[in-house]
């Protein structure tokens, strides 16, 4: 007999769930998207489940019916696929329909069809060239691929050097699933390392991946969405939001640069993709392979207690040895010690590349007023303006506020320094320094789009630039096989936040620029300029001893009770004005104090996050760490119930922030 | 008189429906499959049953093997009067200090706190075949379905151990 009902969720504020009728004749599944009547507007709705009869309570009312099934074929067929939204939706404090609207709306148009897919036969197989595996490689490959044949699909952190080939070792194991029929998924942090990546597994596997990241357009995302669903496509690599998708013939998750932060979503959900992702291979039965040369605390915990199992790549291929790291002290903000503009004179002439890393984006980082000493801040954000040179104006990186550089917003005057120096100020200094030689910046300014930046990446592989500056988007995933030389300016600028994680931070973000040196036949050499010269992290980074720096930073948190010794958790309070910023903020302070009192919990009292005004929304944090969420999480989901509804105040919960001072 | 004959076929299908259930049972115990279903129950609590048969081996013996093995099973392991249950990250796992009888007929292991229990008992199944049978019951806040994976994995794995053993 054919179910009768269907429960449904709404994607609609304040209406989680209501049954509707399917009619003799209609079928249904859940996972199927379907169109209703509600209010009298034609809407979409998730079909969470099907039943015979209605809950007794129910049974007396009317129920009105489904008026058509949208999607052609179900789409979270799989009921584990809903469970791991369900558990996302839980875990993080959000509500499961609203999962539902953000993963389906952008698909479905205001006349409710969804987009049909183009037929665009990407997946097909082209000549190939597989790589020969280091025996390093062939070890960890071989294990990996005989262990998840065993059916233990414990998850596997790789750690291995940079250029050690982790990227083989994917490459290889995509091809076993391949073989067995199954679909694998890519993770990478960030869209702009995907271009790289997709040259890569396509040249290695022939077949062209299917992209899945949120900067597609709808129809797009469609396409490829509907690609990975039908089977269609066996490689599908995107950034965190791909996890969310169902794929049907999924045998392997690969998260590549594991310890990224842009794994973590900064709004809500706030999901961690890495973890969604060991989770999701855990109720669905598959292997996890977590990759990094500089796994994040918590992997490296995890792997260290056996909840992961750890694999290592220890040196390059034709043990090529790291390059050796030098440090410079910081003698002002462009300053450039001889013999290194000595040297890369040299390798100019020699038609070897040097990469400069400034991650400051921008002319100058203030504009200072010199009558009354102001520093100029966005009008809507508590943050300072920044010089941009190439449109001559202040501009806010977070609102994108602009406004002409003089005159000063305090006292009108008309002479404003800019000081601090951001990316474009310094690829300035080079061109001053270096005349005659083509430099290139990488940065989201100079290259707005993904076009642009393939264009220039291609050719700076192709040796097209001598000189290349560039912020955290040039830092990872990238290999250049006529790059000679890494520059870190700011290397440790890190250090100085007040942030827990800082150390952490420090050492994978200098470690992962460094490691695009040498990564080829040329020996490499990297120079770091050092601010706090006398901290621990100076200890371990010249030798790149990740694990002597990580089994300090642990013992430290250890000590300290942080992150993964205990779990952090960041009540976000966001209001119109401070007064009900801090009135709500003292409110949730009280209830949740009331509440976890006796309890193994550390309540922090609400304070003003480093930018505590965006958008003219006023913020404050109120943080909370405990041994285990598990007991907390159920007076959270209480306090956000009860405070999340008022108006024009929003109350969320980051769930495992990664920092307390995070923005 | 129908209404006699009507009960007595009622009855009748109702003993060969059972008895097609227990064959099936019997039958997939012999193909080797171990069985499990759940049922949740009050609170954050999910109760299972499982069974699993192993090969040339008798009640006792199951028993004896499965004691044995109490330090070194996956999800599960006990040590010392204490049970330390492997859950996925980001999930803590859980060390729970228990209560373990071990009887004739029966291996009981109860949380002090009375949020997990498990029960083992064994029969035989034929003259090759002995079943060991898990009754359990586990609370945690967790989603229900982690629960139910964490537990059918539990005694998916303690039978395979205690086959390996005595195939």
């Amino acid at each position: 007999m054919t179910d009768r009902f269907a429960l449904l969720v709404i994607p609609r504020p304040g209406i989680d769930e209501l049954y509707y009728r399917l009619d003799e004749g209609m079928v249904a599944g859940p996972g199927d998207i379907v169109e209703i009547e509600l209010k009298k507007e034609l809407i979409w709705a998730f079909v969470r489940e099907t039943t015979g009869d209605l809950p007794a309570a129910l049974r007396e009312l009317p129920c009105k019916p489904v008026r058509r099934v949208i999607s052609d074929t179900a789409l979270f067929r799989d009921r584990r696929e809903t469970a791991f939204l369900e558990w996302l939706a839980r875990y993080y404090l959000y509500p499961f329909p609203k999962l539902i609207k953000q993963i389906f709306a952008p698909f479905i148009s205001p006349s409710l069809t969804l987009p049909r897919p183009t037929d665009r036969r990407d997946a097909c197989s082209r000549p190939h060239e597989p790589a020969v595996l280091t025996d390093d490689q062939a070890t960890v490959t071989g294990r990996l691929a005989a262990r998840w044949r065993s059916g233990d699909t414990r998850p596997t952190l790789l750690y291995g050097v940079t250029g050690s080939g982790k990227s083989e070792v994917y490459a290889a194991l995509c091809r076993e699933q391949f073989a067995a029929g199954k679909q694998v998924l890519y993770l990478v942090p960030e869209v702009s390392l995907t271009a790289g990546t997709l040259r890569h597994l396509e040249t290695r596997l022939g077949k062209k991946p299917v992209l899945l990241h949120s900067y597609l357009t709808p129809k797009r995302r469609f396409t490829a969405f509907s690609q990975a669903q039908s089977g269609e496509a066996e490689l599908i690599v995107g950034t965190r939001s791909a996890l969310l998708y169902p794929l049907p013939g999924l045998g392997l998750i690969i998260v590549d640069e594991e310890h990224d932060p842009s794994y973590k979503n900064i709004e809500p959900p706030y999901y961690h993709a890495r973890d969604a992702a060991v989770m999701k291979g855990h109720l669905l039965g598959l292997p996890v392979l977590l990759g990094s040369a500089t796994p994040s605390s918590e992997s490296w915990h995890n792997a260290r207690s056996g909840k992961y199992h750890l694999e290592r790549l220890p040196r390059r291929p034709g043990d090529r040895p790291l390059p050796p790291v030098r440090r410079f002290p910081f003698h002002g903000e462009t300053y450039l010690p001889s013999e290194l503009v000595d040297a890369v004179r040299d390798s100019i002439a020699r038609k070897e590349q040097t990469l400069f890393f400034v991650n400051r984006r921008g002319f100058s980082t203030l504009a200072l007023c010199r009558d009354c000493g102001e520093i100029q801040k966005c009008p809507r954000c508590q943050v300072t303006l920044v010089y941009h040179k190439r449109r001559d104006a202040l501009r806010c990186h977070y609102c994108n506020f602009s406004r002409p550089v003089a005159p000063c917003a305090a006292c009108g005057s008309e002479e404003l320094s800019l000081e601090g120096t951001g990316i474009e100020r310094f690829v300035a200094t080079l061109r001053e320094l270096f005349p005659g030689a083509a430099v290139v910046s990488i940065d989201r300014d100079s290259l707005p789009n993904e076009t642009a930046l393939s264009k220039e990446l291609a050719a700076i592989e192709a040796g097209g630039h001598d000189l290349i500056a560039g912020t955290v988007m040039i830092s990872k995933g990238h290999n250049f096989p006529a790059l000679r030389r890494v520059v870190v300016k700011y290397a440790d600028f890190l250090l100085t936040l007040s942030d827990y994680r800082a150390a952490e931070r420090c050492f994978q973000v200098v470690t992962q620029v460094a490691g695009r040196a040498g990564r080829f036949d040329l020996p490499g050499e990297v120079w770091v300029e050092a601010l706090k010269g006398d901290h621990y992290v100076w200890n371990y980074l010249p030798r790149y001893d990740y694990e002597g720096f990580i089994e300090e930073e642990l013992s430290w948190r250890e000590e300290l009770l942080l992150p993964p010794f205990s779990r952090l958790a960041v009540v976000k309070i966001v209001a119109p004005t401070e007064e009900k910023a801090d009135e709500a903020a003292r409110a949730i302070y009280d209830e949740l104090r009331k509440a976890l009192a006796g309890r193994k919990v550390r309540l922090l009292p609400p304070v003003a996050p480093p930018l505590q005004r965006i958008h003219n929304k006023h913020r404050r944090h109120l943080a909370l760490s405990a041994p285990s969420l598990s007991a907390v999480t159920p007076v959270l989901e209480r306090i956000l119930a009860a405070h999340g509804k008022r108006r024009g105040i929003v109350v969320t919960c980051d769930i495992d922030a990664l920092s307390t001072a995070q923005i | 008189m129908n209404t006699v004959k009507l009960v007595a076929v009622a009855a009748c299908a109702l003993l060969l429906l059972a008895a097609c259930k227990n064959a099936s049972d019997e039958t997939r115990l012999k193909r080797r499959e171990v069985l499990y279903h759940f049922n949740p129950i009050a609170g954050d609590c999910v109760a299972l049953f499982g069974e699993g048969a192993v090969r040339k081996s008798t009640p006792a013996q199951v028993l004896a093997d499965l004691s044995e093995r109490l330090d070194n099973l996956a999800y599960i392991g006990i040590e010392n009067d204490a049970m330390h249950i492997d859950l996925p990250w980001p999930y803590d796992d859980i060390d729970v200090p228990v209560k373990i009888e071990k009887n004739d007929d029966a291996l009981r292991i109860n949380g002090i706190h009375g949020k997990i229990a498990l029960s083992f008992t064994a029969y035989a199944l034929d003259g090759q075949n002995t079943v060991l049978r898990l009754d359990g019951k586990f609370c945690h806040p967790m989603p229900r379905l982690l629960k139910e994976n964490v537990l059918a994995n539990c005694i998916k794995n303690i039978v395979k151990k205690i086959r390996k053993a005595r195939d």
